[in-house]
């Protein structure tokens, strides 16, 4: 699927919910589905930038593990995000602002090594 | 897996509804209610089915 189909999939899933707005649940599953039918197309190409950035990163001499949770965290926003936006779309926009506190959270909790190689490093500096 | 699952959710939906408008003005309100809630089941099944497909793809992809 290129991204002329991604586009037109959007238009016409658009158009169907629109015209299902009288069954609000019905429309917000349609859009739910288009959305999730357009990122199972697109992932795969994610998946090859991904290990561009990983063969650069480990070119560069990074750390491997940072690398990782690099690639965790940016994990967690995308999920985030889809999940967040599909409750705003169905109007619970508080349900919408755990899930993002949610994802706060974990992403916190996988970079918590960085943190704390941060800090070593700070009180090695500073003694 | 592909654009026709859009186009049957709505095929189901509106199916629903008709099938829902014509039991309630013969009279069978509790059987139009039936339906409703049968459709959407079967529709948030489908739905749901997808997006388990979509989070698995996410949690191979970014090793999470």
């Amino acid at each position: 699927m290129d991204i002329f189909t991604a586009a037109t999939t959007a238009i016409v899933t658009s158009v169907l919910a629109l015209s299902l707005k009288n069954r609000g649940e019905l429309a917000i599953m349609i859009s739910i589905c288009g959305g999730v039918l357009i990122l199972l197309q697109f992932l795969p190409q994610i998946s090859e930038i991904i290990d561009c950035m990983k063969a650069m990163a480990q070119a560069g001499g990074m750390d491997g593990s940072y690398i990782t949770i690099i690639l965790k965290a940016s994990g967690i926003a995308v999920l985030v995000a889809i999940s967040s936006s599909i409750c705003k779309d169905a109007g619970q926009s508080a349900l919408a602002v755990k899930v993002e506190i949610a994802g706060r959270v974990a992403i916190l909790i996988t970079a918590m090594p960085v943190i704390y190689g941060l800090f070593n490093v700070i009180t090695k500096a500073m003694r | 897996m592909d654009v026709d699952l859009i186009f049957k959710i709505a095929a189901i939906g509106i199916t629903v509804t008709a099938l829902q408008q014509l039991l309630m003005r013969s009279g069978r309100d509790d059987q139009a209610m039936l339906t409703t809630i049968a459709g959407l089941v079967v529709v948030l099944m489908m739905v749901l089915n997808e997006v388990r497909g979509l989070f698995d793809t996410i949690k191979a992809l970014f090793g999470l």
